[in-house]
């Protein structure tokens, strides 16, 4: 009954209401993945920081262009280095990932790819997803500290180019800038390329 | 007008060296061999009348720097477009209206004074004066026309009387813009160092690693300070096993050397007026 089938890309088959995608968040610690969902799925901004102890999920519905609606399984994982030995087995199975950096500070840049695009690589197989499947999004957050920014927009969209992801976008969970865009776009994308 | 004559020392100056000397030479008053200014024969008198004239400008430099007590003040940096020759401002009637200007009940005059403090910079004051002291004011500005910018105090009166007194005198345009100090600015300035000959040796630098930036309780800012820090920071890195993460935990906020100090939301400060310490000061400011 292709009525009530849907396909997303990499095969996978999702029933309706069953729409489910996992989405991973990577990044060094203090970037501001946590406060990104929290924008996302609460609308809130909390300015004392609290890390991420190994993973937090929440969930969230996103309607994509053509009105269908998909659900997003939104993992959260820890940026400090005393999880790296346990955070690989939170990316298996995940269809998007977002990597988020500071644009205040230029080694959170440096880092996206090694080790958190390197890792991702290396441990998001599953069996019916190639890596290669996986839509990932680029997240400059701290838009709003323009003043202190020290990562060019140029910098940044070079390396989303070198790392095939769907974009570069500047954000900030402070101030709700495109924090929505960022998600939207990463979970319509995985539907773009495939069609229907 | 009845002013103190205050500064009417600072009017005598030349515009600048070569111009003074250019001036002179044609009204004939140096005793140079005729064929031509430049020519071997007058090269050591030439060389001469310019030394004094540079030792007179230092001097100059100093006294400006003395009296107006230069290096106390946060400068904040303001663009202008379509820039008009200096000429205009020199020849402006030296007094204006201070009235439209105060709150203040009250007698007050104004007053313009400019000279150069190089080739390249101007230093302006705008003054009023009077018996009642909240109407004695006196703001300071410093404007660079090769780099389109003007440094001045940050008060909100400062920026009214560059405005109406100053602006139009060196510009076309009725708008200034003003020019944030940013980290990415700190970044070229420290990292400016590809030509020996012109690299700007950094004193000071400042990273800012507040929970704001970073995310990390307890630290707000590291600053390091030495003869030359950022050669310092990359040897100790090459010759010891250290980590110096720190400097590229954080946005750079402030950096200086011993002439001039840049610092985000802050300003410019300036240490010492010296040619060569404006030739690099305006370097910097270019970038903006
Ligand atoms: N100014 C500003 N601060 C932000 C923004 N996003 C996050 N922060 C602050 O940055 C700090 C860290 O944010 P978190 O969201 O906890 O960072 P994280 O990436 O989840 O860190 P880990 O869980 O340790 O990996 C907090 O103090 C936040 O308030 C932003 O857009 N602008
Ligand atoms: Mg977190």
């Amino acid at each position: 009954m292709s009525s009530n089938k849907y396909t997303g890309g990499s095969g996978v088959q999702i029933m309706k209401q069953k729409l489910v995608l996992k989405l991973v968040l990577l990044g060094d610690p203090g970037v501001g993945k946590t406060s990104l969902i929290s924008q996302f799925v609460h609308a809130r901004f909390r300015h004392s920081y609290q890390l991420t102890v190994g993973l937090d999920i929440s969930s969230k519905q996103v309607k994509l262009k053509d009105g269908r609606t998909v659900t997003l399984s939104i993992n959260d994982i820890g940026g400090q280095a005393r999880f790296a030995a346990i955070r690989h087995m939170f990316f298996k199975g995940a269809h998007l990932a977002m990597f988020v950096y500071d644009v205040t500070r230029a080694e959170t840049l440096e880092n996206i790819m090694d080790p958190w695009y390197k890792e991702l690589m290396e441990f998001c197989s599953q069996p019916d997803t190639t890596k290669s499947a996986i839509k990932t999004i680029l997240v400059g957050n701290k838009s709003d500290l323009e003043d202190y920014r020290m990562v060019e927009e140029e910098e940044g969209n070079s390396l989303a180019k070198r790392m095939g992801a769907i974009g570069h976008i500047s954000a900030s969970a402070k101030e709700n800038l495109k924090v929505d865009d960022a998600f939207k776009a990463l979970a319509q994308s995985f539907f773009d390329e495939v069609g229907k | 007008m009845g002013f103190e004559p205050e500064y009417d020392y600072l009017e005598s100056l030349p515009t600048y060296i070569f111009q003074d000397l250019v001036e002179r030479w044609q009204k004939k008053t140096l005793e140079l061999k005729p064929n031509g200014l430049l020519s071997e024969d007058n090269r050591d008198k030439v060389i001469e009348i310019v030394n004094d004239l540079k030792i007179s400008q230092s001097k100059h430099l100093t006294k400006v720097a003395e009296n107006f007590d230069l290096s106390s003040v946060w400068w904040q940096a303001y663009s202008v477009e379509r820039i008009k020759p200096l000429v205009d401002l020199y020849n402006r009637q030296k007094s204006f209206n201070v009235t439209p200007y105060v709150t203040e009940e009250g007698k007050a005059k104004g007053r313009i004074t400019s000279t150069d403090l190089s080739e390249q910079a101007t230093f302006i004051i705008a003054e009023s004066s009077s018996r009642i002291a909240t109407l004695r004011k006196r703001f300071r500005f410093i404007y660079f026309p090769t780099v389109k910018l003007v440094l001045m105090e940050p008060f909100d009166l400062c920026e009214i009387f560059f405005k109406n007194e100053i602006l139009p005198y060196i510009s076309k345009e009725d708008k200034f813009i003003k020019k944030p100090i940013r980290a990415r600015l700190i970044k070229s300035f420290a990292k400016y160092k590809d030509d020996p000959m012109q690299r700007i040796t950094l004193t000071d630098l400042k990273i800012k690693i507040s929970l704001e930036t970073s995310g990390i309780e307890g630290l707000n800012q590291i600053i390091i300070q030495g003869d030359d820090v950022i050669r310092g920071a990359e040897t100790l890195e090459q010759r010891h096993e250290i980590s110096l993460k720190f400097m590229n935990s954080g946005p750079w906020v402030a950096a200086g050397t011993q002439d001039f100090q840049f610092e985000v939301s802050k300003g410019v400060k300036i240490h010492r007026l010296e040619n060569s310490s404006l030739k690099k000061l305006l370097i910097v400011l270019s970038w903006l």
